[in-house]
């Protein structure tokens, strides 16, 4: 490890580290390659002082950048350290960090030095060798730079377990008055092929088993909350857009942090809609494992989520006269529905009530909270809410539990 | 009766055996070194193949998923966990796979518990763990509260096949060792961290540099940092978590 090296590292650390996604899930590898291996739930292997998990080693192959997008660090207009990672340092930095488990592989990302094109070709060079060269076969996210030939962009996809390419901006009108040289088209162009690619292998997997993997971790995304005035509910349009049309495996929200001066930007006071991120991501959740559409979640008549009450329970409170639901009838769709009910309990109650009906006491040892179901269900007809169903009550009950301290949200990132 | 046995897995599935075909188990225990032995205490002395008849018989009639649970429960750090595995295997028994269900039986539900308990701790290890390259074998260091070894090594053996590595566990004075496709648990109490070489130190600051410029200061959040890593791992651990 050299002076210089150290040196790159912490300024390319430094500009990648406002892009949110870190997670090393979704492929599972063994036996291949000569170091390294991934494991289907991820792991994380430090957390660093904001909190967030630090599982890939996550910097920027290069910082120096011919655009000059509003929100971001490493605009050109700033003035700030600028480095550039040669292939081989980066290559050989990502191994010994990985021998040492400090991580469980690479987040390669970077900004446009001198053109796209060229700089695709260095993360695509910087992903050969790692596979080809050290034989690594650890978990790497590559970023997809918008403008790149296709070629390039499937060299990618067979070299690393997932691709992203950040939409920031969920309107045309915002990435025009943010990032004026981003053409939505050359965004959306890559996700399309990903999308596509991605089928198709798929397809090809159910015929041949040694077809080659393109991005087994699938594609994932970032937006930005709280840079320009979009509400909760374009937010969450959009996110489902992007889920349908492009199959994506994640949409990251990441809550805006002024660090650049502008006049299209909140000012630099302005601290960052951690609650709204916060939101966003438990109506995500709703979406993908809970069977709620962003419909339901929020509309044009409710444009912004409940800062008090969390979206699912506060979905149950608009939706009161389908509560109580008994618990040994209601289907698994319904169970999902009930605040304090989890996928995983909700289906510990459906097999465990084919044997015997299930006990109100037997609900907490399946793993609901029943702090805040015990409002929403009933069980064997017992209804141990305490408490007449009127929304307005239910949230006095839980405000007056939330004193108590007993009710203490981690918020996940 | 009392069985004493050598604190081993397959110790305690020769206790298993006794408690079927000799005589019912009121308690099992680890045997002290000098203590008196009572009369209706018996010394159980650990023969792999009565622990690996035990052992495939459990897995023809339970199958692999409750094997594995047993397994975990018995390396979890709680006192009396021998009588819980053993009440956990006779309700099995007795009641064939599906008895895994009811996790509203307290003995199901204890070793469901100390299973989940030992995997989460296990885990977490995969990610926690630091090694230091000393002169080209990779030695880690931890103190687990479960013994963990046998369930970490796999993992590591699998992705760093080509390495010799060492994963010490302090708390036990015993390592698992790896080496050229194999390994083996075996008494260890050494620590090798004292012999990293200056470049070893300085891609240790390396890392360190990166753990601290990687945070965003505007989103301070120790007590959640605090939350997933505890004190209690933190001398084990390469960075150094400065507080403010
Ligand atoms: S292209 Fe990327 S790195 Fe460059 S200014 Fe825009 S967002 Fe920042």
């Amino acid at each position: 490890m050299r002076e210089e090296t150290m040196r790159k590292l912490e300024v390319l650390a430094d500009s990648a580290k406002y892009d949110v996604s870190c997670a090393s899930s979704g492929v599972e590898r063994h036996g291949t390659g000569r170091i390294g291996s991934a494991s289907l739930g991820g792991i994380c292997h430090a957390w660093s002082s904001d909190g967030r998990c630090i599982s890939l080693l996550k910097v920027l192959h290069t910082n120096r950048c011919i655009f000059d997008c509003a929100y971001c660090v490493n605009r050109r207009s700033n003035d700030i350290p600028r480095a550039s990672f040669t292939s081989e340092e980066l290559a050989e930095l990502t191994v010994e960090f990985y021998r040492r488990n400090y991580i469980e592989g690479l987040f390669l990302s970077s900004a446009v030095e001198n053109d796209p094109q060229e700089t695709m070709e260095k993360i695509v060079r910087t992903l050969c060798l790692l596979r080809k060269t050290y034989g690594f076969a650890g978990y790497i996210h590559a970023k997809l730079i918008p403008g790149a030939d296709p070629i390039l962009v499937r060299q990618a996809g067979l070299l690393a377990d997932r691709v992203s390419i950040n939409i920031e901006l969920p309107s045309q009108a915002g990435l025009a008055a943010l990032a004026p040289q981003k053409k939505p088209a050359l965004l959306l162009a890559p996700m399309r092929q990903v999308h596509r690619e991605i089928s198709g292998y798929l397809e090809d997997k159910s015929h041949f088993r040694h077809a080659p993997a393109f991005a087994p971790g699938g594609q994932s995304t970032q937006m930005i909350v709280g840079a320009m005035a979009d509400t909760d509910y374009q937010l969450l349009q959009a996110s489902a857009k992007l889920y349908r049309a492009f199959g994506m495996r994640r949409v990251y929200y990441s809550a805006y942090i002024p660090i650049n001066q502008d006049s299209r930007l909140p000012a630099l006071n302005v601290p960052p809609p951690k609650q709204r991120e916060h939101r966003l991501y438990q109506a995500d959740w709703l979406m993908r494992f809970y069977e709620f559409e962003a419909d339901e979640i929020l509309d044009r008549s409710q444009p912004f989520f409940d800062l008090e009450f969390d979206p699912k329970i506060d979905w149950a409170f608009r939706h009161i006269e389908l509560f109580p639901l008994e618990v040994n009838r209601a289907s698994l769709h319904e169970l999902l529905r009930v605040p304090g009910i989890g996928p995983t309990s909700a289906k510990r109650i459906v097999r465990q009530r084919r044997l015997a009906p299930v006990s109100y006491e037997g609900l907490s040892r399946m793993g609901v909270v029943m702090k805040r179901a015990r409002y929403f269900l009933t069980c064997g007809g017992r209804f141990c809410g305490d408490v007449s169903m009127y929304p307005e009550n239910i949230k006095n009950k839980l405000r007056r539990q939330d004193q108590r301290g007993q009710y203490q949200q981690l918020s996940l990132f | 009766m009392f069985y004493l046995y050598d604190g081993t897995f397959d110790g305690f599935l020769c206790c298993v055996y006794a408690h079927y075909y000799q005589e019912r188990a009121d308690g099992i225990r680890i045997k002290g070194g000098e203590q008196m032995q009572l009369f209706y205490e018996k010394v159980i002395s650990t023969d792999y193949t009565i622990s690996h008849r035990v052992f495939d018989g459990l897995k023809g009639r339970l199958g692999q998923e409750i094997c594995e649970k047993i397994f975990r429960a018995f390396l979890s750090d709680l006192p009396g966990k021998e009588m819980m595995t053993l009440n956990y295997i006779i309700l099995c028994l007795k009641g064939g796979r599906g008895m895994d269900v009811y996790r509203t039986h307290p003995d199901i539900l204890a070793v469901q518990k100390a299973s989940e308990c030992v995997a989460r701790e296990a885990h977490r290890f995969l990610g926690w763990l630091r090694f230091s390259d000393i002169q080209g074998v990779l030695y880690a260091a931890y103190e687990p509260e479960a013994d963990l070894t046998g369930l970490i090594m796999p993992h590591f053996a699998d992705r760093l096949r080509h390495e010799r590595f060492i994963l010490h566990d302090r708390r036990r004075k015993k390592a698992g060792v790896y080496a050229k496709g194999y390994w083996e648990e075996r008494p260890f109490d050494r620590d090798l961290r004292m012999y990293r070489s200056a470049g070893e130190i300085m891609t240790e600051e390396a890392w360190q540099a990166y753990f601290d410029h990687i945070a965003i200061p505007e989103r301070e959040n120790r007590k959640l940092q605090q939350h997933f890593m505890p004190f209690k791992i933190r001398k084990n651990l390469t960075e150094k978590i400065t507080c403010p």
